[in-house]
């Protein structure tokens, strides 16, 4: 019976020495500095102990996994990690010498760039702004004529990877984080019905993938030049594209979801669309190296709910109501009533970045000048 | 007076098998004890806990701001937090907490762990451990 009890503190205090491992090299690992690396280190805390910290891009944000063996025990933990959000940025348009106009009950709270040429209240179809006088709850600086710049190699990264052709139908539902990357890839277009797929998995067309509502899919990676996500899904993807991205309605997009466009610099346009009543948690990025002649469009419909980022290198027309918890980057507004088209008109546009949740993790894809922003875990793997 | 027969047998052993008996059985008996004494010394005592807790305090409060100074002594035990910057990464450190028996002059246990410089708090609003 001593024995018995002995042994049992024995486990208690190694689970406890693991803890305080895990929880160490989870500090690590957040770090500016720690690079997309392997790093296996030996006598890390104690004597006879090792970790094994593994830190490489997933889609938008970095994945994060950690073995740590103390003894004859190991412990493991897996994470995305992504930048907390210390800015109080709630718009940004680009500086094109065209004022900023807003109307019915368009609400911004937060600190807005806008164009040199100023924010003022108008009519639109006979009503009035009704928002408070000042317009902006919030400071308000003059923004510059292009958006800031991104971190490119990030969707480089995520564009240039090849794998080889999959010859099998894919069989297992969950890839753990802590084995090889699993990608199923199809020069034809392919079509998820019914399907489940959670984690470490990368599905890549060369032409289409069409989302139906009755897949289950959590942290996984598509990648074609068109995504089409088919009315009524609910769960948590990140989609890359380079030609267009469709949201048809209904759809709820969990947190930390991606929805990622590409843009090549010229040809024919291309766009993200979203329909009528979508939720989406997370990022909405169309992004161009540089500015084409005729530019893509970010296209929201009706009564969509936006929380996070919402960045348009290219117009951003939506539909009114529109509400975005968060931070909304274009270089001009676009929006269509019955008889008129408006430029860089804001109507009944709720743009809140108070109303996002100070625990929410964005993407660390802005380019960061220095390395004083902070990492936290968006979301827990295993 | 009654005499025993010539072919009656009685079971009972001989001296020297009697002998190698308890000297078999002092031998577990004192294996037994050494394994027990073992046991009782290798225990984790009550101090040692309390030791082990505290450290585990003193680095919560050290993260929190709750504690300004180096060096601290709470029932004869010394507490000493040593800070390293870590060479390759300039927003980490490295936090040795070590606890000293003040009796002895020894090293009792030690608690190590990395953090992130920016999540060390700097409000001192200081915690007493009396």
């Amino acid at each position: 019976m001593f024995s018995f009890y002995k042994q049992q503190e024995n486990k208690l205090l190694t689970k406890e020495v693991l803890r305080n491992m895990l929880e160490s090299a989870t500090n690590w690992s957040k770090s500016n500095y720690f690079s997309y690396t392997d790093t296996l280190i030996t006598d890390f805390l104690y004597a006879e102990d090792s970790l094994f910290i593994q830190k490489s891009a997933w889609g938008l944000y970095d994945v994060v996994t950690i073995r740590a063996k103390y003894k004859q025990d190991t412990l493991t933990q897996a994470f995305l990690l992504g930048m907390e959000t210390l800015d109080t940025t709630v718009l940004y348009v680009a500086d094109e010498d065209r004022n900023l106009s807003v109307s019915g009950e368009t609400k911004i709270v937060g600190t807005a760039f806008i164009p040199k040429a100023g924010i003022k209240p108008t009519y639109v179809d006979g009503n009035f702004f009704k928002g408070k006088e000042e317009i902006v709850e919030g400071k308000i600086t003059y923004s510059e004529r292009n958006l800031p710049t991104i971190g490119e190699e990030r969707l480089q990264q995520m564009f240039n990877i090849e794998p080889e052709l999959s010859t099998g139908y894919l069989e297992q539902s969950k890839f753990s984080f802590f084995k090889e990357t699993y990608y199923h890839y199809e020069s034809q277009p392919i079509y998820l019905n019914a399907t489940q797929f959670i984690g470490n998995i990368i599905i890549k067309s060369d032409s289409l993938i069409n989302i139906a509502k009755d897949c289950q899919l959590e942290h996984i990676i598509c990648i074609a030049p068109i995504v089409k996500i088919e009315a009524g899904f609910q769960g948590n993807i990140q989609a890359f594209a380079q030609d267009s991205i469709l949201v048809e309605k209904d759809c709820r997009l969990t947190y930390p979801s991606s929805l990622v466009l590409f843009a090549p610099s010229e040809g024919h346009p291309s766009g993200i669309r979203i329909a009528d009543n979508v939720h989406i948690a997370g990022t909405v990025l169309l992004y161009e190296k540089e500015r084409s002649m005729v530019p893509h469009i970010l296209e929201l419909g009706k009564d969509i709910k936006l929380t996070g980022d919402v960045i348009a290198f290219g117009l951003l027309k939506y539909k009114y109501p529109l509400t975005v918890n968060g931070s909304t980057y274009c270089y001009r507004f676009v929006t269509q009533t019955q008889t008129t088209l408006y430029e860089n008109y804001l109507i009944d546009v709720t743009l809140n970045r108070k109303a996002l949740s100070p625990f929410f993790i964005k993407t660390p894809i802005w380019q960061q000048q220095d390395k004083k922003t902070s990492n936290s875990i968006a979301a827990w793997l295993n | 007076m009654a005499k025993l027969a010539a072919h009656t047998k009685l079971n009972a052993s001989t001296l020297v098998e009697v002998i190698v008996a308890m000297v078999i059985l002092l031998t577990v008996f004192a294996m037994g004890m050494f394994i027990f004494s073992n046991l009782f010394k290798s225990t984790t005592s009550v101090r040692q806990l309390a030791i082990r807790k505290q450290l585990s305090r003193i680095e919560h409060d050290y993260i929190q701001g709750e504690l300004s100074e180096d060096y601290v002594i709470i029932d004869s035990v010394g507490y000493a937090i040593q800070r390293d910057e870590l060479a390759d990464y300039p927003d980490c450190i490295k936090l040795k907490i070590y606890a000293e028996d003040l009796l002895t002059n020894k090293i009792n246990d030690s608690l190590i762990s990395i953090q992130l410089s920016n999540s060390i708090s700097t409000n001192t609003e200081e915690v007493s451990y009396e």
